[in-house]
């Protein structure tokens, strides 16, 4: 892998409007090392969900290069996005994370059957993809009680955790967070944050996370606040 | 393909309470048109082997499906009679093999009663299988034994199933079609001699006399010189008398049956048929007089194909209204997908998949229940319709109709599908919370 070499991902000139909102987001420069973290945080309608959007590949830039793992995403076809996002990536949503039709164990087990490279990386490391999942889901404090159960279940904060370990699996080099915590309670909270920091470093992955809650920004190695010029700390 | 059709199933399997009812409308819409195919390919298949050794049907000039829905099925209006001495006439035309007279018009309880002759049993071939016997044998020739075998009947498979005969009952026999006001022939009780195996023909539900036991019946009813045969003559056996013997030759009969030396001479013989003098007749070959029956039929045939394929089609569409429905709640699940790295195309993939589930499975619960409900209808159909239905037997147009649900169904599958495509596509991962 070439994640040591060249960061997990790097930004330069990015733009991105809506017709409503012709220069919602743009940023002149913004590189995650391999493994590092990244918070950011921002007001409502800063730009935040769409800058994650746009490192899912799930958006496109209007002009510049959004290099995540490498490939420039400005100029990947819908298709090779997408495999990007299977192969590489891990998201974490705000909440509903899981599928309601599958026990906890098929919901972390789910990337390594949409890519073959995380489950040759989850075979490569643990020997197989399930004793990968049960390794993480340990590690995120879920007993062995839990993993037959359905989402409907358990709850937010343990569902917040079985998305942890889902995003975690195979390995990917980043893993992109969207609000996590909002749903949690305060005490959940910051237990949450650090399951996520260690077990994310553990695994070697890179973290981009998004929150409102600045007081989380102290865990993270940068912080990005947009809606403000020069917010790169 | 593998993951896509598990992860499908189990999020079916998670709205099974809608799914089960559409699945259910599926299956009750295919039960029903394949039950139009297998009735409409047994109905012609019992009909057309139901009279395999008979080359022409000799009757009254008139209509030829009437003529053959009459004499050997009892279906439809009774057609004219024609002399009894036509039987000779026909015999004499070059190329005939044999001649059989039939006579409609009694009943046994419900049961049609056939005058025939002796010969009958060896001639009538149903599903191209002579005649077999389950009990005793043909009634005698009352030409050759005299009065003493007038009153000897064979019974037809079903009818000494319905009321429990067997060989030595005596049995009287009604004047008409049968129930409370017609005539009970009190004086004419005949006695069971044989019962003829089942063969899926009308000659099941058939109660066969000699054509002078037939007539018996008749002169029985009213002529006081033969009142005293009835009932005892099992005991006391009157000695045969010849007057009376001749008196009970028929004048009159309803069709003949005719077997020819050569099939190639069919054409010839029945122009031959038709053209003797007197009684203006009409030789009918039992096939061709089915399908012009069926010719008649198509039209109401294909109404019947037609409203069942619209019932198909209106409950593959209910499939697709119950996805569609649900599609909006099934907006996050979308999302984890993508999230995973579906691509908006897995997406419909599976929505297509889980269609076609549905669908599949409500075709083959369908195809399931028809079969069923053949096993459950099969005696009343043979007994009532003279049909005998085919079990686990599709036939070829009902795996056409499966075909064609099916194909529908994907087609109209498309429809969630696509828009489920749309929604993914437009969605990403950032759905609108519901």
């Amino acid at each position: 892998m070439n994640a040591t070499v060249q960061p997990v991902c790097r930004l330069s000139g990015v733009q991105f409007g809506w017709p409503s909102c012709p220069s919602l987001l743009s940023i002149d420069h913004l590189e995650v090392p391999s493994g590092g973290t990244l918070f950011i945080a921002g007001n409502s309608g800063s730009g935040k969900s769409t800058l994650l959007a746009l490192l899912s590949g799930v958006l496109q830039a209007q002009s510049g290069e959004c290099r995540v793992v490498g490939q420039d995403l400005s100029r990947s076809s819908p298709a090779a996005r997408d495999r990007l996002r299977a192969d590489y990536l891990g998201v974490i949503f705000q909440q509903f994370n899981l599928l309601p039709y599958l026990s906890v164990l098929e919901n972390v087990c789910l990337p390594t059957s949409f890519s073959a490279y995380r489950r040759q990386a989850s075979r490569a490391r643990y020997g197989s993809e399930r004793q990968q999942a049960e390794h993480l889901l340990n590690a995120l404090g879920l007993e062995r009680s839990f993993w037959r159960q359905r989402s409907h279940q358990l709850s937010v904060g343990q569902q917040q955790r079985v998305a942890v370990c889902r995003a975690l699996m195979g390995n990917p080099d980043l893993i992109i967070a969207d609000e996590p915590t909002s749903a949690l309670d305060e005490s959940n909270r910051l237990l949450f944050l650090e399951l996520l920091l260690r077990t994310r470093e553990e695994q070697g992955a890179a973290l981009v996370m998004v929150s409102h809650d600045l007081r989380l920004a102290p865990s993270f190695d940068q912080t990005l606040i947009l809606g403000v010029e020069g917010g790169d700390t | 393909m593998s993951r896509w059709l598990s992860l499908s199933f189990a999020s079916a399997w998670s709205r099974r309470a809608a799914l089960t009812l559409v699945v259910f409308s599926v299956a009750v819409s295919v039960t029903l048109l394949l039950m139009v195919a297998q009735i409409r390919a047994d109905a012609r298949g019992s009909f057309s082997s139901a009279v395999s050794g008979v080359d022409l049907l000799v009757g009254s000039r008139g209509s030829a499906t009437e003529l053959l829905m009459y004499s050997v099925f009892q279906l439809g209006r009774p057609t004219r009679n024609i002399p009894a001495d036509t039987e000779e006439r026909v015999a004499a035309v070059p190329g005939v093999s044999w001649v059989l007279p039939l006579q409609h018009g009694d009943s046994y309880r419900g049961f049609a009663v056939w005058g025939t002759r002796t010969e009958f049993f060896e001639r009538f071939r149903v599903r191209a299988e002579s005649l077999q016997w389950t009990a005793g044998r043909a009634f005698a020739d009352p030409r050759d034994l005299g009065l003493k075998s007038v009153f000897e009947l064979v019974l037809g498979a079903d009818v000494a199933e319905r009321f429990g005969h067997s060989v030595g009952d005596a049995i009287v026999l009604t004047h008409g079609a049968g129930g409370p006001l017609s005539h009970q022939h009190t004086q004419s009780p005949f006695t069971v001699v044989g019962i003829l195996a089942p063969t899926g023909g009308p000659v099941d539900r058939a109660v066969l006399v000699s054509v002078e036991g037939f007539e018996a019946i008749h002169l029985g009813w009213g002529i006081g010189e033969l009142q005293g045969l009835g009932g005892r003559m099992v005991d006391h056996e009157p000695a045969p008398r010849a007057a009376a013997i001749q008196e009970l030759n028929p004048t009159e009969v309803t069709s003949l049956l005719v077997g020819l030396e050569s099939r190639t001479r069919v054409f010839a013989v029945q122009r031959a048929i038709e053209a003797i003098p007197g009684e203006p007749l009409m030789a009918v070959l039992p096939g061709v007089a089915l399908d012009e029956l069926w010719r008649a039929l198509a039209i109401g045939e294909s109404s019947l194909f037609l409203v069942g394929g619209l019932v198909v089609l209106a409950s593959v569409m209910s499939v697709s209204a119950v996805l569609l429905v649900s599609l909006s709640l099934r907006r996050r699940e979308f999302a984890v997908l993508r999230a995973i790295g579906a691509r908006p195309q897995g997406v419909l993939f599976m929505v297509l998949l889980e269609s076609l589930l549905v669908c599949s499975f409500g075709l083959l619960l369908g195809a399931l229940a028809q079969q069923v409900l053949v096993l459950i209808a099969f005696d009343w159909m043979r007994v009532e319709f003279g049909i005998v239905l085919e079990i686990l037997s599709v036939p070829k147009e009902g795996w056409w109709a499966l075909g064609a649900s099916l194909l529908l169904s994907a087609l109209v599958s498309l429809i969630p599908a696509w828009r489920a495509y749309q929604l993914s596509l437009k969605d990403g991962l950032n759905p609108p919370y519901v």
